[in-house]
């Protein structure tokens, strides 16, 4: 029954499974197990894979480095310091970007009649060379 | 147990002596238990200590209707669980999971063979610490704390602030869960 490109997996594997992280095995089904694996090399050697798996993971533990109460206090200082830096810093770029930008939109006012954007940012009328006001249509011919 | 008494009153009372004897006393459980859930050595060290912050500015609140050692388990597992959250808050707002073809769930709750695999290749964990990655936080937490420290389902509710029923339940879905993930790879790791 063996399909060919597939390995030859088990049925019992998913109950070696169960036993081995749930425990929660009935005590036949345990029965069956144990006289499954003497019989399947396959089956012994998954359990005995899994057995060891479940060890190396509860002994793999990982140490963080020594430290004294002073000492985390201390980074928490400077932490909360570069919060409150990075923070400030945050706030003054947001503000000054909200200025840019009220000031662009208040140069570039659609309702104010303005000929080009170098206009709306002239306030000084003198500067206004194309206005007739400052230089009048007969001005250069007088 | 006047003994715990008089440290939890030292504490109280802000003396580095009793916190440094506090750290070298639970230091090794909480890297432990902090770095079984979230499988980072970085954020074990920062969240570890951030526990022992939160320790020294609210002992002053610890009313000790429960032991130590169960208020710092709790302290910690908190930790983990809410640095959990926030990394999936910010994986699922990244540009990456936006544009990627799966979502962030999606990849964890699939218990396809790919997704152990894709761990495997990535970090070379052994296959109960990959498969844990797949577990939902609580589910993690919880599980850690029955099979790595052993604590009964009564402890672990008062550590999770749940109820007993809620820890079995967690407790029983994690085991499934894990069984389901890990078959493929058993299987095909051996046969």
């Amino acid at each position: 029954m063996k399909e060919l490109n597939k390995p030859n997996i088990c049925q019992m594997t998913e109950l070696i499974l169960q036993d081995t992280i749930s425990g929660n095995l009935s005590k036949e089904q345990q029965i069956e197990i144990q006289e499954h694996i003497i019989i399947c090399e396959t089956c012994r050697l998954q359990q005995a894979k899994l057995k060891a798996d479940i060890d190396n993971w509860r002994e793999s533990s990982y140490q963080t480095k020594a430290f004294t109460i002073a000492d985390i206090l201390e980074n928490s200082r400077k932490k909360k310091l570069r919060t409150k830096r990075q923070l400030t810093t945050a706030t003054l770029f947001a503000a000054a970007s909200l200025g840019f930008g009220i000031a662009i939109g208040v140069a570039l006012d659609p309702s104010k009649p303005s000929a080009t954007v170098y206009e709306a940012f002239a306030d000084d009328y003198s500067l206004s060379l194309s206005s007739d006001e400052v230089f009048p249509v007969d001005f250069f011919n007088e | 147990m006047n003994q715990e008494k008089a440290f939890i009153q030292a504490l109280k009372n802000k003396e580095e002596e009793a916190f440094n004897q506090l750290i070298a006393m639970y230091q090794p459980l909480l890297s432990r238990v902090i770095f079984k859930i979230v499988s980072d050595k970085d954020e074990t060290q920062d969240l570890v200590q951030e526990v022992f912050i939160q320790v020294w500015e609210s002992i002053a609140f610890f009313k000790e209707e429960s032991s130590l050692k169960t208020w710092i388990y709790r302290l910690g597992i908190n930790k983990a669980l809410s640095y959990l959250k926030k990394k999936d808050i910010r994986m699922a707002i990244s540009f990456h999971t936006w544009f990627s073809e799966k979502k962030p769930t999606e990849g964890l709750s699939s218990s396809n063979e790919s997704t152990l695999s894709d761990i495997f290749r990535n970090e070379d964990h052994n296959a109960i610490s990959a498969a844990l990655k797949l577990l939902p936080a609580q589910q993690r937490a919880a599980f850690v704390l029955s099979k790595q420290e052993g604590l009964s389902n009564p402890e672990i509710a008062t550590v999770l602030n749940t109820s007993i029923s809620a820890v079995e339940s967690l407790v029983f879905r994690a085991k499934q869960r894990l069984v389901k993930e890990l078959l493929p790879y058993y299987q095909n790791k051996i046969s």
